[in-house]
């Protein structure tokens, strides 16, 4: 490499080091999940956690018995929304709301019955 | 926002697409005109050359039409 | 270097590191679908195949990013930059075909065109964490394209080497855009601290071996020899250097390589104009400094390619007074013709 190009990697490198490093710090800071668990339902490995934007997270402690499981989100009218996704095992899952969501519910379609409900 | 995405992505098209035809003029006639050494390469070069062609033909037709300017 | 153009410029030693490449990228690949089947058997084939060309992708483009400061550190581990370009055409490939399964799979269902649906399907433009991902790696995607396509020595040539190095430095955008779109990916679609926690660890070695190499190379840059009293630098003894090979030293911010051929010695700058190799690691074949890295050749005498070849570096002027060498920091204008100088 010649000098100015050694210059330039030098600048970039500094540049970039400290703007991705910001950028991962506000993203995850941005996310910002509240602490508090919502109502969780006894007997059922589920807990479910909302972020001040738009976000929640649902946390399977244990795989669910039922065959199926689908998210719904719940909206304003207490009616069910939005297919948000699928829970296919243990683990934690993030699902994006839509703005006027007041709560999700978790749906066996194959037997239609509900496993699980919370509101925000 | 949905106006700049169609925008830009109108002026994505138009540059890819202007790269195309260029392209294959590059390829089969212009590109030996630029450089020499493309006459004596096998024509599979010039295939491999192609999708590099469309990328960045600006640089290449500025070049080429100096070429012609100094040739002329 | 030949009159025409190869399709590929292969030889022993770059089919060998191509073969470390395929069978390596191969491997990895089958060991991905081998795991995921077995730890985590509902997922789709087709996302199988998105997350392992992806990630292959980004280890590729990790270790593509580490071997030029690892190179500047130490030497040794020059041979794994001499075929970079082959690697990054691979990495190319992989990020492609995760890039299309990606377009095929999620953009389409619907009645928009795919591509103006990337763009679409999530508009939340002013959110961080929710930020739509896909763009940066469509993004990423369209850098590397123009990157691999251009990477053959006819655009190194006709682009003009300054532009091509640009268009080339657009790796570093394109890995932040890379980092940004699976980190958010990563969030947005599973939580998964493993894939961040990675992606982190990475971060931090490239960028950390990029700040540590740049402040060892200023290091070199600034530091100051002794000038006699018509400013010229006093660099070594005549018997430091071998017979048909060279010195570098740092003049005037610039690498210089001081050869010696048949007992005279002649000084270059040091980077050759096809890629950068470093001239003054190579030797002198058949009368001509030959760059260690693709063979290119220069006069010792002028800097310039022996006929019909047109690349020039800059020359310096020398002298040798009581068995020490003295040179010009001036540098003279590249394929200058410069006498050399009797030990």
């Amino acid at each position: 490499m010649i000098a100015s190009q050694r210059k330039a990697h030098k600048f970039i490198w500094l540049g970039l080091s400290i703007l991705i490093a910001a950028l991962l710090v506000l993203v995850i800071k941005d996310l910002d999940f509240s602490s508090s668990t919502l109502e969780t339902q006894k007997g059922l490995p589920f807990e479910a956690m909302r972020s001040e934007n738009s976000i929640v997270l649902v946390k399977l402690n244990e795989p669910l018995k039922t065959p199926s499981a689908l998210v719904y989100e719940i909206n304003a009218n207490k009616e069910l929304g939005a297919v948000l996704g699928e829970l296919n095992g243990k683990g934690e899952y993030k699902f994006t709301l839509s703005k006027n969501a007041v709560g999700i519910t978790v749906i066996d379609k194959i037997k239609n019955q509900k496993i699980y409900t919370t509101t925000f | 926002m949905e106006l700049i995405i169609n925008v830009f992505l109108i002026v994505l098209g138009l540059y890819f697409g202007l790269g195309l035809i260029f392209g294959l003029y590059f390829v089969f006639i212009g590109g030996t005109k630029l450089d020499s050494f493309l006459k004596d390469s096998k024509k599979i070069v010039r295939l491999l050359l192609f999708p590099g062609v469309i990328a960045t033909w600006p640089f290449l037709l500025r070049k080429l039409l100096n070429t012609e300017q100094d040739d002329s | 270097m030949g009159l025409d153009y190869k399709f590929v410029l292969w030889n022993k030693h770059k089919k060998t590191y191509d073969k470390f490449i395929a069978l390596g990228m191969v491997l990895y690949l089958i060991l991905f679908f081998v795991l995921t089947l077995v730890t985590n058997a509902e997922l789709t084939v087709e996302t199988i195949i998105i997350r392992a060309f992806g990630s292959l992708a980004i280890i590729v483009l990790h270790i593509i990013l580490i071997i030029g400061p690892l190179t500047r550190l130490n030497p040794k581990y020059l041979p794994i930059l001499y075929n970079r370009r082959h690697l990054g055409v691979s990495m190319f490939l992989a990020a492609l075909v995760h890039g299309l399964f990606s377009i095929i799979n999620f953009h389409t269902l619907g009645d928009k065109n795919p591509i103006v649906s990337i763009f679409t399907s999530n508009m939340d433009y002013g959110s961080l964490h929710n930020f739509p991902f896909q763009v940066l790696g469509f993004f990423a995607l369209l850098i590397l394209f123009v990157m691999a396509s251009t990477s053959h020595d006819f655009f190194l040539k006709n682009l003009s080497p300054k532009i091509w190095k640009q268009l080339h430095m657009l790796v570093y955008l394109a890995y932040a855009l890379v980092i940004l779109h699976v980190f958010l990916g990563a969030f947005q679609q599973e939580t998964s601290l493993f894939t961040i926690g990675i992606l982190i660890l990475g971060f931090l070695m490239i960028s950390g071996l990029h700040v540590i190499a740049a402040f060892k190379e200023g290091k070199i840059d600034s530091a100051k020899g002794e000038l006699d009293s018509n400013g010229w630098l006093k660099v070594c003894y005549t018997d430091e250097i071998e017979e048909s090979r060279a010195k570098i030293f740092t003049v005037k911010n610039e690498r210089v390589a001081i050869f010696k051929n048949e007992d005279k010695l002649s000084a270059i700058h040091n980077v050759c104009k096809h890629q950068g190799g470093p001239l003054g690691e190579g030797k002198i074949v058949d009368g001509c400094i030959t760059c260690p890295w693709h063979g290119y050749q220069y006069l010792p005498h002028n800097g310039q390619s022996p006929p019909p070849f047109t690349e020039k570096v800059n020359t310096y002027e020398l002298k040798v007074l009581e068995g020490i060498v003295y040179i010009n920091p001036d540098a003279m204008a590249e394929g200058t013709e410069v006498a050399p100088i009797v030990c």
